[in-house]
C-alpha cells in the first residue's frame, strides 16, 4: 500500500527531525502537542510497578489516581477500597459497599470520593481528608460521577439520569428518556460545560430538562460519552456529530470501548467492556488497551499487555496509567487481578550492552 | 520550612525576529505608518520620504498572536487590532498629533474558552472590510465573531459552530451586504472551499453564498480580492486559483512549486497586484487582470528577486517594500522597474538585524579582558549565520591610512573655525603633517613648526596660535601665517620630558623640574616652576567644570609611583597619593563626568587608579583601581553628544563615561589603539583618529552603552557551537538544504560549508554505518547535509568542513579533553535519519582532532539511537542518547568505552552538570538529578520534576536550584531539598520558581555580559545565566538576596499599578506560569523588564512607587525609601546587562 501523501507543511514523522526543527519553529498555541508528539509519546509504554491484593480472594476491579498524584485508591469485588501510596505501601482500607466496587471517582479538591457497586444499586460519597468518612449513600444509583464543575452528582438509574446536589445529596434535577435505548450498560455523562447530558442514548439539555434528541442504536452495549472538545459523542465506535446529530465517523478501534480522556484532552484510551453474558463475542477478553488521538480519532496504539484489561486510570499529569490486569483464564476470569503502572512516553529499559532478561513479567515488583 | 528562590530576570536584547507588519494611517488620516510586531513588541515607524523613522515601541503584556490595521467605518484614521497567544483581544487608537501621541486602548477583552480545543494550525484573525465585525479562528469547530459596535469598550466574542474542522485559512470578501468570509478547509476527501454569511443579529451563518469542492489538496493561502474584482484567490503548492461565486481560473506557474508560498501582501487598492514571498526568500508578484466579465480574468506570476526569508510583506508606497523575517534579517527594499545585472528587480534599502532564532549560543572571552562575548548561532536556511555580540562601544571605520611606527597624534584647525583640517602625526625623531580637504589626505608643512624631531605635544591655543612641544622647546606658531612667534626652552640645556597644555596653560618637566607657561600673544611666559623628589611621568592640565584655565596641575612620579595634584599658579604639593607597586605611572588627566570631579592615572600595565577630587579642599579620595588592559595605557577626552568621555589607549581599548554618577568602563571593538584624538573633520564630522600599529583609522562611534553585534554569514542554518580555547577555532555544527533540480543537485547562494579551506566527509573517514544507498533525490526534493564547520576565532573564516553521511544528522558538539590524553577533542553526536521512523534507532559519536589546519577523525563508536547531548563529565563523556544518559570512558586505546547508563527518560535532550551532579532535561518529563558514584561507576538518580514539563533549555543555578525553560514560554525553578526528612520528599523537586517570560529559550550559558573584576560592577545580584530565544532575545537570570527580592516584589507590585498596560492586559496574568494544563501564578522571580522601566517614569510616578515603600537603610532597619533610592538601586540592576 502507499504511504498516506503527506503535506509538506507537516511536522516530520520522525522524532530526531522535527525537534531539530523545534529550534527555530515556532511552535503555534496548541500546535505544541502536535499529532506527531502525541503518537510518539501515546505509543510507549514501560511498566514500573504492580499493585496485587494483600488477601487472596479479593480481586481488583477498578482503580483511580488522587489529585495529588500521591496514592492510587483501588475498588475490590469485596466492597473494598484499599488505598495504596505510590511507593507500593498500603496505606488503608475501607469497606464501602455490600458488592464489588464497580467505579472509584476522586473528587478533584482531594477531600472527597465518590464510589459505585451497581450490584447493589448503590452510591456513597466518602470524605477522605484525614479519616475515611461517610458523606451520604445514594440508593436505586448503579453508578454515579461528578459534574465537570465538580458540585453536583451525577447517577445512573437503569434509563434515569439525576443530578444531586454535592453537599446536601438533594436531587437537583431528573431525565428521564421518552424513549430509549436499554443499553446493557448505562452510565449517564454531562458534556464538558455540564450544559447537556446523555443518558441511556437520549440528549438532555440540562437547564430546561428537555430532552433534545434521541440517537440511533447502533451497538447494544454502551450510552457513549462526551468528547471533551464538546462538539461529539463517543459512543463504542461511533462518534456523534453535536451540532448536527448526524453520524460523524466510524472509528472501528473504540468499537465496545470504555473510553478514558488524558487530562490534555488530545489522547483517548479505549477498555474493551467484556460483554459478559456472550462469551463468545470475539473481544471479550481483550488484552490490550487503546489509544487514540482526539483531535483527528487516528488510531495511535494498540497495547497488549497479555492480561485482561478491566479497567484503566491516568494520573493528573497525563505521565502514568494504571491499568487493572486479570489473569485470561476462560473459566474463572477473576482469579487473579493486579494493577499495573505504566510510565507514558517510555520504552522498556534495555540496556545495549547487557543481555536483556528476556521479557520479564513483573518488572519493578 | 520550603525553600524559595529569588530571581530577577531582564532583557538584555529585546526580540529581533519581526512575526507580523501592517501598514496604514495609524498617527493621522494623512500620515503612513508601518507597524511591526516583534513577538511582545510593536514598534510604530513613520513612513517618510528619507526612509523609516521610529516613532513609538509598544511593549504588549503577552505574545502577538495576529496584528491587524483597519479603518473603521465614518472614520479616517487606522485602528490597531492585536490578540495574543494567550487570548488578549485589544483595540488601539493613536490619539494626539505629530510627534506627541498617546495610545489609548479603545476596547479590550480575553476572548478564551474554558473548553474546546485550540487549533493545531494556530490562531487566524481577520477584520471585515467595512469594518463590521473580527472574525477569529481559536478553537476547532469554531468561529468566534467579535461585533465592532463603536462605543464599546469591552469586547464580546461569541462563538458560531461549524462543520468544518480543519479550517486552513480564512478571510472576509469584499463587496458583500453582510460580513461574508470565505475558508479553505481539509476533509477526508481533500481541501474545499466555502463561503459563509453572517448574520451579526441573528449571530449565525445565514447563508452559503458560493463553495468550490476540491481545491488543490496543499491550498494553503486566501487572498480577498478588493472590488470590482471581487472573489479570491487561493494559493496552493503548485497553483494559484481565483475564484468568484462565478468563474474559476487556475494557473500552475512552474516557478512557485520548488518551495512553498508563506505570505503575501497587497500591492494595489483595486487588487490588482500582490507580492508574495516563498520559504526560499524569493519575491514574486502576483497579477490579476480581468477586462471586463465576458471574458476569463487572467493570473499571472513574476519572480522579482530575492529577499530575507520572508514572515510578512507589506507595500509601503513608491515602490518600497516592507520585508518582515523571523529567520534572518527583515529588509526594506525598493522595487526596481528594470532587472539589474543579476536579473533582480529587488534592491535592499534597510536592512533591520535579527539574532533570531538564537538555537545555540556560547560565552566566550576572546580577547581575555574578562569581558565575555557571546557567538551565536542564528537565523536559518538561506539566513543563518553566526553572530557575535558584546557589551561595549563600536567604532564604525569611515577611512584609514596605512602608516607605522605613530607615536602620538593630533588634530588641528588651521585656518578653519569649524572644522578639523590637519592631523600632526609624531614619530621617533620626525613629525609629519597631513591636510584633510574632503576626503582627501594630503602631506603638509607647517612653517613654524619642526619636522626632524618626535612632537610631544600639538594643538590650536588661544590668540589664534598654534602650539608645537618637542624634546627641545616649545614652540608657538601664529595659525595665520604659520611663522614661529615665540619659542621656550628649559633652563640648563634640560630637554623637555613630559608635556601638558590647554588653551591658555602649558605645563612641562624635564626630569624632576617643572615648569608653568601660560600663553600670550606672541609669548609664552614662564609663571613658576618647581622641583619634585622624582622624574615626572606623566602630567594633566586639564581645566575642570566649565573652567577656562586649569587651577591644578596632575602629575605622575617614577621611583615612588604617586599621583599629585599641584595648585597653579604656585606649583605647591596640594595632595599625594601613593600608587604602590613598581609600574610607573604612564597618563594622568582630571575630568569632569556629570559635575563629579575625578582624577584618573593610567599604568604601565593597563591598571588604572582612579580618585575623586574635591577642588574646594583639594583632596583626593575613594582610591579605585581597575584593569582596563595589560600594555601601557595612555588617556584622552573626547566628547560625544554633548556628554564627557575618555578614550583610554591600549591594547584593550576603553571609553570611560559615567552613567548616573558612577564611571562605566566599556569596550571598543578594536583590537589596539595607542593614541586617540577627537576629529571634527568637514568630511568626518564628529568622529575620532585612532592610531594602531598599522596605521590611523577614522571612525564614528556608536551610542553609549549599545550592545555591539557582528555578523558572519553562513548561509545555511548552524545549529551548535563550541569554542577550542587551545586551537582558537569554534566547531559549528551547520545544516545546508539543496535543491534537486533538473541538473542535479543545486545549492542556493553562498555557503558556508563549501567555501572552507579544506574539506572532508563521513564517506571517506567512518568505517561505521555505511547508510543505506538512497535513491537519487527527485527533481524539486530538498537534499539536507550536516557539517561540522571549523572556524576561525580570529578570521571567522572557515577553516575546514567535515560532512557527514546522507541522511545523518549531527546534534550535538562539545569540545574537551578526555582522561590523560593531551589532545583535545571536538566531539560531534549524531543520528541517522530515516524520516519513514518514528525515531532515529542509530547514530554516532565521533572525535575529531583539530591540528595545524587538519581536521583528523580519531575515534568513532556506534550507538543506539540519536545523541542530542554531549559534555565532558570528569575527564568521561556524557551524552544523551534517546531516552538515555550514558557515560563513556576513554581508554589507553583511545576507544569509547560505555561505563553506566540511566534510563528513565522518554527522550533525555539537555545535559549540564556540576561536580558529581549531572542535570537531565526530558522531552516532557522536566528535569532529573542524577548523581555519579565514583565508586561504584554508576549513576544514581537523586531527584525529578513531577511536572509534564517539555523542556527547551535547562541550567543548573547552583547545588541545590536548578533552571528550566519549557515550550509554553515559561521558566521555572526547582529545588532539590536535601534536607527533608523522608525519601520521596528528597526524590521529588519542588518547583519553587514560576515566571512567563513570553518567549522560547533554546539556550542557557552561565555568563555576563558586563566586564568582570570592575569595582562598579555590581554585586546586588550572585551568578548569571543568559538565555537566547527564537525570537532573537537576549536575556538573564540571576538571583537576588532576600530582602532586595522582598523590596523589588512590593516595587513591582507597585509599578504594575503605576503604569497602564497596553490593551489593559495585568501584569500578574501575563507574567502568570501558563501551560496547556494549567495556569500558576508567578513566584520566584522579579519581572526586570518592569523594574528597570522604573526609570522612565515621570519624576511624580516615582514618588508615587517609593510612596511608603520601606526598604532596609543597611544597618538591617526598614525606612520609608525616596525616588533617588529606587533609582539608584534600579540603576545597579541595569548595570548588570
Amino acid at each position: 500500500r502507499c504511504p498516506e501523501p503527506k503535506s509538506v507543511r507537516a511536522s516530520p514523522t520522525n522524532f530526531t527531525m522535527r525537534i531539530s526543527k523545534r529550534g527555530y519553529n515556532i511552535p503555534s498555541p496548541g500546535i505544541k502537542g502536535s499529532p506527531s508528539n502525541r503518537k510518539f509519546i501515546y505509543s510507549r509504554y514501560r511498566p514500573t510497578q504492580t499493585f496485587r491484593p494483600s488477601e487472596d480472594d479479593d480481586i481488583f476491579l477498578c482503580c483511580a489516581f488522587t489529585p495529588d498524584d500521591q496514592f492510587i485508591v483501588i475498588g475490590t469485588t469485596r466492597g473494598e477500597v484499599r488505598l495504596f501510596s505510590k511507593g507500593g505501601t498500603e496505606e488503608g482500607v475501607y469497606t464501602v459497599h455490600q458488592g464489588a466496587v464497580s467505579t472509584l471517582v476522586p473528587h478533584d479538591s482531594g477531600s472527597l470520593l465518590l464510589t459505585s457497586c451497581t450490584a447493589v444499586h448503590e452510591t456513597s460519597l466518602w470524605s477522605v481528608t484525614d479519616l475515611f468518612d461517610l458523606k451520604f449513600s445514594i440508593f436505586e444509583c448503579q453508578h454515579a460521577d461528578f459534574s465537570n464543575a465538580q458540585d453536583k452528582i451525577i447517577g445512573t438509574s437503569e434509563q434515569i439520569a439525576k443530578l444531586f446536589d454535592l453537599n446536601t445529596s438533594q436531587i437537583v434535577s431528573e431525565f428521564t428518556p421518552k424513549l430509549s435505548n436499554h443499553y446493557r450498560i448505562n452510565r449517564a455523562v454531562l458534556d464538558p460545560s455540564d450544559e447537556l447530558l446523555l443518558t441511556d442514548g437520549v440528549l438532555f439539555d440540562v437547564k430546561s430538562g428537555k430532552q433534545v434528541h434521541k440517537f440511533d442504536k447502533i451497538n447494544p452495549i454502551l450510552n457513549g460519552v462526551f468528547h471533551r472538545n464538546g462538539l461529539e459523542i463517543i459512543s463504542s465506535s461511533e462518534i456523534w456529530d453535536l451540532r448536527t446529530f448526524h453520524l460523524l465517523k466510524t472509528v472501528p478501534v473504540l468499537n465496545l470501548c470504555d473510553v478514558v480522556f488524558n487530562h490534555a484532552n488530545d489522547v483517548i484510551f479505549g477498555i474493551t467492556i467484556g460483554d459478559f453474558l456472550d462469551e463468545s463475542q470475539e473481544n471479550a477478553f481483550e488484552t490490550s488497551f487503546k489509544t487514540v488521538d482526539a483531535v483527528d480519532y487516528s488510531s495511535i496504539a494498540t497495547v497488549d499487555v497479555r492480561r485482561v484489561v478491566s479497567s484503566l486510570a491516568i494520573n493528573r499529569t497525563d505521565t502514568q496509567v494504571a491499568v487493572v490486569e486479570t489473569d485470561a483464564a476462560q473459566d474463572d476470569l477473576t482469579e487473579d487481578a493486579v494493577v499495573r503502572l505504566y510510565e507514558v512516553g517510555m520504552t522498556r529499559q534495555e540496556d545495549d550492552e547487557l543481555v536483556d532478561d528476556d521479557e520479564e513479567e513483573d518488572l519493578g515488583s | 520550612m520550603a525553600a524559595a528562590a529569588y530571581n530577577y530576570v531582564v532583557t538584555a536584547h529585546k526580540p529581533t525576529a519581526v512575526t507580523a507588519c501592517a501598514t496604514g494611517h495609524l498617527t493621522s488620516s494623512t500620515d503612513l505608518n508601518l507597524v511591526v510586531a516583534r513577538n511582545n513588541r510593536v514598534e510604530l515607524h513613520l513612513v517618510t520620504p528619507e526612509g523609516l523613522r521610529p516613532l513609538k515601541e509598544l511593549t504588549i503584556y503577552g505574545k502577538i498572536a495576529c496584528m491587524h490595521l483597519f479603518t473603521p467605518s465614518e472614520e479616517s484614521k487606522d485602528l490597531l487590532f492585536i490578540l495574543t497567544t494567550r487570548y488578549c483581544a485589544m483595540i488601539l487608537e493613536c490619539e494626539g498629533d505629530g510627534e506627541h501621541f498617546e495610545i489609548l486602548t479603545r476596547a479590550h477583552g480575553n476572548v478564551a474558552d474554558k473548553i474546546g480545543k485550540p487549533c493545531e494550525t494556530g490562531m487566524i484573525a481577520i477584520v471585515d472590510p467595512e469594518a463590521r465585525c473580527i472574525v477569529l479562528r481559536l478553537y476547532e469547530g469554531l468561529i468566534k465573531v467579535i461585533p465592532l459596535d463603536k462605543d464599546n469598550s469591552e469586547l464580546k466574542a461569541y462563538n458560531i459552530r461549524v462543520e468544518e474542522l480543519q479550517i486552513q485559512d480564512i478571510a472576509f470578501l469584499y463587496g458583500c451586504s453582510n460580513p461574508t468570509i470565505i475558508v479553505i478547509y481539509q476533509d477526508t476527501h481533500g481541501r474545499h472551499i466555502k463561503t459563509r454569511e453572517i448574520s451579526l443579529k441573528e449571530k449565525e451563518f445565514s447563508k452559503n453564498p458560493w463553495k468550490q469542492d476540491n481545491v488543490e489538496t496543499e491550498a494553503s493561502i486566501i487572498i480577498a480580492v478588493p472590488e470590482p474584482y471581487g472573489g479570491a484567490i487561493i494559493i496552493g503548492q503548485e497553483t494559484i486559483t481565483y475564484l468568484t461565486g462565478t468563474s474559476h481560473v487556475t494557473v500552475a506557474p512552474p516557478l512557485i512549486k520548488t518551495s512553498t508560498i508563506v505570505c503575501f501582501g497587497k500591492v494595489d487598492a483595486n487588487g490588482s497586484r500582490y507580492l508574495m514571498g516563498d520559504m526560499s526568500g524569493r519575491l514574486f508578484m502576483l497579477l490579476l487582470d480581468k477586462q471586463d466579465d465576458r471574458v476569463e480574468a487572467s493570473v499571472k506570476v513574476e519572480l522579482l528577486g530575492e529577499i530575507s526569508i520572508p514572515e510578512c510583506l507589506t507595500y509601503l508606497d513608491n515602490g518600497v517594500v516592507f520585508v518582515g523575517s523571523r529567520l534572518g534579517d527583515s529588509q526594506l527594499i525598493k522595487l526596481n522597474t528594470e532587472p539589474d545585472s543579476s536579473g533582480q528587480y529587488v534592491s535592499v534599502m534597510q536592512t533591520f538585524n535579527n539574532l533570531g532564532p538564537i538555537i545555540d549560543m556560547v560565552v566566550v572571552d576572546l580577547e581575555r579582558q574578562g569581558q565575555g562575548q557571546l557567538v551565536t548561532c542564528s537565523g536559518a536556511f538561506k539566513e543563518g549565520s553566526l553572530r557575535i555580540i558584546r557589551n561595549g562601544i563600536g567604532i564604525h571605520e569611515q577611512a584609514s591610512i596605512e602608516l607605522d611606527g605613530i607615536k602620538g597624534m593630533w588634530s588641528l584647525s588651521v585656518n578653519s573655525p569649524k572644522h578639523h583640517n590637519t592631523i600632526v602625526l609624531s614619530f621617533v625623531g620626525l613629525t609629519r603633517v597631513l591636510t584633510l580637504s574632503g576626503e582627501e589626505v594630503e602631506e603638509t608643512e607647517i612653517a613654524g613648526f619642526v619636522s626632524d624631531q618626535q612632537t610631544f605635544l600639538s594643538s590650536n591655543v588661544t590668540y589664534d596660535q598654534l602650539l608645537q612641544v618637542t624634546g627641545s622647546s616649545c614652540r608657538l606658531v601664529n595659525e595665520g601665517s604659520g611663522q614661529l612667534v615665540c619659542e621656550w626652552k628649559p633652563p640648563g640645556g634640560r630637554n623637555i620630558s613630559v608635556v601638558a597644555a590647554n588653551s591658555y596653560q602649558v605645563v612641562a618637566a624635564a626630569g624632576q623640574h617643572i615648569y608653568y607657561l601660560t600663553i600670550q600673544p606672541k609669548n609664552l611666559k614662564l609663571e613658576a616652576s618647581t622641583t619634585v623628589e622624582h622624574e615626572v611621568a606623566c602630567l594633566d592640565v586639564s581645566p575642570l567644570w566649565e573652567e577656562e584655565m586649569a587651577s591644578v596641575v596632575a602629575a605622575g612620579l617614577w621611583t615612588d609611583i604617586s599621583a599629585r595634584v599641584l595648585a597653579l599658579p604656585s606649583l605647591e604639593e596640594n595632595a599625594k597619593e601613593f600608587l604602590g607597586g613598581d609600574i610607573i605611572p604612564r597618563s594622568i588627566l582630571m575630568t569632569t563626568f556629570e559635575g563629579n570631579h575625578y582624577l584618573l592615572c593610567a599604568m604601565g600595565d593597563g591598571q588604572l587608579f582612579y580618585f575623586t577630587y574635591a577642588p574646594s579642599t583639594g583632596y583626593l579620595s575613594d582610591k579605585k583601581k581597575v584593569v582596563l588592559g595589560t600594555q601601557p595605557t595612555t588617556l584622552r577626552r573626547f566628547r560625544s553628544l554633548s556628554s564627557t568621555n575618555v578614550f583610554a589607549c591600549s591594547d584593550r581599548p576603553t571609553v570611560i563615561y559615567s552613567s548616573n554618577h558612577k564611571l562605566v568602563f566599556s569596550k571598543v571593538n578594536l583590537r589596539e589603539v595607542t593614541h586617540m584624538c577627537p576629529l571634527n573633520a568637514e568630511a568626518y564630522p564628529s568622529s575620532l583618529a585612532l592610531a594602531t600599529s598599522e596605521g590611523i583609522t577614522i571612525g564614528t562611534i556608536d551610542e553609549i552603552q549599545k550592545l555591539h553585534i557582528r555578523t558572519v554569514p553562513l548561509g545555511e542554518t548552524a545549529r551548535r557551537i563550541a569554542y577550542q580555547e587551545e586551537t582558537e577555532t569554534f566547531g559549528v555544527i551547520t545544516m545546508r538544504v539543496d535543491v534537486m533540480d533538473s541538473n542535479g543537485i543545486r545549492t542556493g547562494g553562498v555557503c558556508a560549508s563549501l567555501g572552507a579551506h579544506s574539506s572532508s566527509s563521513a564517506s571517506n573517514t567512518s568505517s561505521l554505518l555505511k547508510p543505506p544507498v538512497q535513491p537519487p533525490p527527485e527533481p524539486g526534493q530538498e537534499v539536507e547535509t550536516h557539517n561540522l564547520l571549523i572556524i576561525s576565532q580570529n578570521t571567522f573564516e572557515v577553516l575546514h568542513c567535515h560532512s557527514f553521511h546522507a541522511g545523518e544528522y549531527a546534534l550535538s558538539i562539545c569540545s574537551t579533553k578526555l582522561k590523560d590524553d593531551p589532545t583535545v577533542y571536538y566531539v560531534v553526536g549524531t543520528a541517522l535519519v530515516n524520516p519513514e521512523e518514528s525515531e532515529s534507532k542509530i547514530g554516532r559519536i565521533i572525535l575529531f582532532s583539530f591540528t595545524d589546519g587538519k581536521l583528523l577523525q580519531v575515534a568513532e563508536k556506534e550507538i543506539k539511537g540519536a545523541c542530542y547531548s554531549l559534555c565532558e563529565f570528569q575527564g568521561k563523556l556524557l551524552a544523551a542518547i534517546a531516552s538515555t544518559v550514558r557515560l563513556f570512558e576513554w581508554t589507553n586505546e583511545r576507544e569509547l568505552r560505555l561505563e553506566c547508563s540511566h534510563f528513565n527518560n522518554v527522550t533525555a535532550l539537555y545535559l549540564k552538570t556540576k561536580g558529581d551532579f549531572i542535570l537531565v532535561g526530558d522531552l516532557m518529563r522536566s528535569m532529573t538529578l542524577l548523581q555519579y558514584k565514583t565508586l561504584e561507576g554508576s549513576f544514581e538518580e537523586i531527584a525529578r520534576d513531577y511536572d509534564p514539563n517539555w523542556m527547551t533549555a535547562i541550567e543548573i543555578l547552583d547545588d541545590e536550584l536548578f533552571l528550566g525553560a519549557e515550550h509554553s514560554y515559561n521558566l521555572f525553578v526547582c529545588h532539590k531539598d536535601s534536607a527533608a526528612t523522608s525519601d520521596e520528599e528528597r526524590q521529588q523537586m519542588q518547583e519553587v520558581g514560576r515566571f512567563h517570560l513570553g518567549d522560547f529559550v533554546n539556550v542557557f550559558r552561565h555568563g555576563t555580559l558586563v566586564m568582570q573584576g570592575v569595582p562598579e560592577a555590581t554585586t546586588v545580584t550572585q551568578g548569571c545565566v543568559l538565555f537566547g530565544t527564537v525570537h532573537g532575545a537576549l536575556g538573564l537570570v540571576t538571583s537576588l538576596n532576600l530582602d532586595l527580592y522582598n523590596q523589588l516584589l512590593e516595587m513591582q507590585k507597585r509599578l504594575a499599578k503605576v503604569i497602564k498596560s497596553v490593551g489593559k492586559i495585568d501584569h500578574d496574568f501575563y507574567r502568570s506560569f501558563s501551560t496547556e494544563r494549567k495556569t500558576d501564578r508567578c513566584e520566584g522571580f522579579i519581572d526586570g523588564d518592569l523594574i528597570e522601566s522604573f526609570l522612565d517614569l515621570t519624576p511624580d510616578k516615582m514618588k508615587e512607587v517609593s510612596q511608603g515603600l520601606l526598604i532596609s537603610d543597611g544597618s538591617g532597619m526598614k525606612v520609608e525609601s525616596t525616588p533617588e533610592d529606587l533609582i539608584k538601586t534600579v540603576e545597579e540592576l541595569t548595570r548588570i546587562h
